[in-house]
């Protein structure tokens, strides 16, 4: 991977973006797409445009949410103890022991979410359940309440301070892959496209989306603002292949096997054409899933919207999702960079994407 | 019911169009609205429209979705078993047994899926004695290993039950997937009748057959956006609850050949449903009525919040068993829903509104 291509992958993979307080990372992909976008711009929610081309036809979206799943301070207790709540889909067992990082008005205060050591829990069957999320607490080591309130305050945002690190010297590990490596692929694709400019017709939309993890807002603003013709969803999906996970239920999905096309619903099965004549001719193997029946991505809310925008979603094998030891493979990723980028870059001017009857 | 209504009705209902895959069910339809629409055309999902009087407003959509849930092929393991998510709402417990279609790229491959002996189930431990959840199911297609199995079928591919179209009297018919295609078969069957009395109408009628209403009621959310309508007409299968089991405390009673169906509160606007009222007195046509569903949308969420709000209305054609390969439904209710919906479309008056009244 090209050095400064990898650099800004770290640096957005370290930099804080849960969801509703995208800027940091959102500051760090538009200094990047300026390098070598015709325009970059932002909305009123936070949600970044980087244009290349814009004279060009048809008008293709290329979308990954900045957001990550996090926590957000609900209470602050006269014991210090802070409660909280979830920030996307959380999942409250595996929190305990974790270091997290508080937002604050004055800056980042470190704290730890509480385990109550084994030796004290031995035998108690109220341990044996996974805590619901509001019985767990962040001890900040404020002395009271009123120590606490002085460093954060209620609505503070936190994030786990897991960062960046390579397992291999292709399968890397960090907290959220989900979906800042999404954001990165849009914005990566419309550098390569960048490159070869004199072969593209169609003009490129990268966006990095806002609040995907609750509730797909980002991208429903994006759609509207942007009405593009095409768009392409940068996602990462499961990876099925670590164990305990069965394949008959959840398919056969390979870490650093691919990145994944899906069939059905969103997915309009002439822009999928388009993805596997690409990969073709990049020699990229894509894997393949069925639609996602169990979660949304940003391609649900744009492909309905606006009258209709034909759309695909673009998989990156992930293990662990919504975990702080995420994994995906960086050959999957470039893959996947090279797919969208080439996908573009075979678009003629005039392209139609409909499905005949 | 007309010996050409009848054919169209009978290969619509034979044609598989699971959510996302409607193509081929849109092309009959399509054939079928070109022998009396102004324009017939498909948008970029396939959603496909019909329109009679084409610039007259008020613009009334009649919609059905043509979709029918199925299932998708998710994995295919080494001894060439294929396991499937649902297309939609699909109840795993009545598909042990069934024979079905999986649509490949190069044809239709026959599957069934597979049905433990009931000398086996017996001597099963409680737990496995369970109704199946639907990843435990798996579609037999006689392949000899997975290797073989991957040459035939692919992950991706759609799949419907089989069960085509049987008359069981001369009224009551069974297929599977009335839900929605009779929706589909109504709205272009009244704008036959419409059209067949075009000096009569004074407003604007587009038949709309909707794709993927079964995954989220998304075809129509594009409709209503491009078609902007000043009015739209849900037409749905109506669940009857007039078989054992069913408690009418719960469900109400809705009667399977007892007259279409119209629903009142959300999205059911008060002006519309007036109308059915009105036209069903007038025409004689039997009419039952039931509080809006609670629960599951159909089109006419979609209509009705979108674009400023849409007067809507949900009418259904009573049908048993819906969202299995065995839906029971009768002619005569498809008709009166079709001459019903005429009704109150030759009565709409240039350039009317529909308003609640405050």
């Amino acid at each position: 991977m090209r050095k400064q291509s990898f650099d800004f992958l770290k640096k957005l993979l370290s930099s804080p973006t849960p969801s509703g307080l995208e800027v940091q990372g959102q500051k760090l992909w538009c200094d990047y797409a300026r390098k070598f976008a015709d325009k970059v711009s932002t909305d009123s929610y936070g949600n970044a445009v980087a244009v290349l081309n814009p004279r060009g036809s048809p008008k293709i979206m290329l979308d990954g949410h900045i957001d990550e799943i996090g926590l957000m301070i609900k209470h602050i207790g006269d014991d210090g103890f802070i409660a909280f709540q979830a920030i996307g889909g959380v999942d409250a067992a595996g929190l305990r022991g974790k270091r997290v990082s508080i937002h604050a008005a004055k800056g980042i205060v470190r704290g730890v979410i509480g385990a109550v050591a084994p030796h004290l829990t031995k035998g108690k069957d109220k341990d044996a359940k996974p805590p619901a999320i509001h019985d767990l607490t962040i001890d900040i080591g404020a002395k009271d309440g009123k120590a606490a309130r002085k460093r954060v305050a209620v609505g503070d945002t936190i994030t786990f301070v897991d960062d960046f690190e390579m397992l291999t010297d292709d399968l890397a590990v960090a907290r959220a892959f989900d979906n800042r490596v999404g954001s990165w692929v849009a914005v990566e694709a419309l550098r390569m496209a960048a490159e070869k400019r004199d072969r593209l017709q169609c003009a490129i939309y990268a966006c990095s989306s806002v609040q995907e993890e609750v509730g797909l807002k980002g991208a429903t603003m994006n759609v509207f603002n942007v009405r593009p013709d095409a768009a392409l969803v940068v996602e990462v999906t499961h990876a099925t292949d670590s164990p305990g996970i069965s394949a008959a239920q959840h398919g056969q999905v390979k870490l650093a096997g691919g990145p994944t096309i899906s069939i059905g619903r969103e997915n309009h099965p002439a822009v999928l054409d388009k993805l596997r004549a690409a990969a073709k001719a990049k020699k990229v193997k894509l894997q393949t899933e069925a639609f996602s029946a169990s979660g949304g991505t940003d391609a649900l809310a744009i492909y309905s919207a606006v009258g209709g925008v034909p759309s695909a979603v673009i998989g990156i094998p992930t293990r662990y999702m919504h975990s702080t030891v995420e994994m995906i493979s960086l050959t999957d990723l470039r893959q996947a960079t090279d797919v969208l980028a080439e996908t573009c870059l075979s678009i003629s001017k005039g392209d139609e994407f409909r499905v005949k009857v | 019911m007309r010996a050409e209504t009848f054919e169209f009705l009978r290969s619509l209902l034979n044609t598989p169009t699971p959510s996302g895959f409607e193509a081929p069910g849109q092309r009959v339809w399509s054939d079928y609205a070109r022998t009396f629409a102004d324009d017939v055309h498909s948008d970029k999902y396939g959603n496909t429209m019909a329109v009679v009087n084409p610039g007259a407003r008020p613009k009334v959509v009649l919609d059905g979705h043509c979709d029918e849930i199925g299932l998708m092929v998710k994995h295919i393991d080494d001894k060439g078993f294929i396991y499937v998510q649902p297309i939609g709402l699909v109840a795993a417990n009545r598909l042990p047994g069934m024979r079905v279609h999986i649509h490949a790229r190069k044809g239709t491959v026959l599957g069934v899926v597979a049905a433990m002996p009931p000398h086996m189930l017996s001597q099963l431990p409680e737990d496995k004695k369970k109704p199946p959840q639907i990843h435990e199911l798996a579609i037999d297609i006689g392949a000899a290993d997975g290797k073989a199995a991957r040459t035939r079928v692919a992950v991706g591919a759609p799949i419907t039950t089989v069960g085509d179209l049987e008359m069981m009297t001369d009224d009551v018919v069974v297929a599977r997937g009335f839900d929605d295609r009779i929706g589909a078969f109504a709205a272009v069957e009244t704008l036959r009748l419409i059209a067949e009395r075009r000096d009569e109408l004074n407003c604007c009628v587009i038949a709309h057959s909707a794709v993927q209403e079964e995954v989220g009621i998304f075809g129509a959310m594009m409709s209503v956006f491009n078609i902007r309508p000043d009015a739209a007409i849900a037409i749905e299968t109506a669940i009857c609850s007039d078989h054992p089991g069913v408690e009418p405390a719960q469900f109400g009673v809705i009667a399977l050949g007892g007259g279409p169906t119209i629903f009142i509160g959300r999205e059911n606007h008060p002006e519309l449903v007036a109308r059915f009222r009105a036209q069903a007195k007038a025409n004689r046509i039997p009419l039952q009525v039931a509080p809006h569903d609670e629960g599951h949308g159909t089109n006419a969420s979609s209509f009705y919040m979108e674009v400023g709000g849409v007067p809507s209305a949900i009418i259904s054609i009573p049908t048993r068993y819906i969202h299995s390969a065995i839906e029971v439904s009768t002619l005569t209710d498809m008709e009166r829903t079709a001459r019903l919906l005429a009704a109150v479309c030759l009565n709409i008056k240039k350039d009317e509104t529909f308003r609640v009244k405050v």
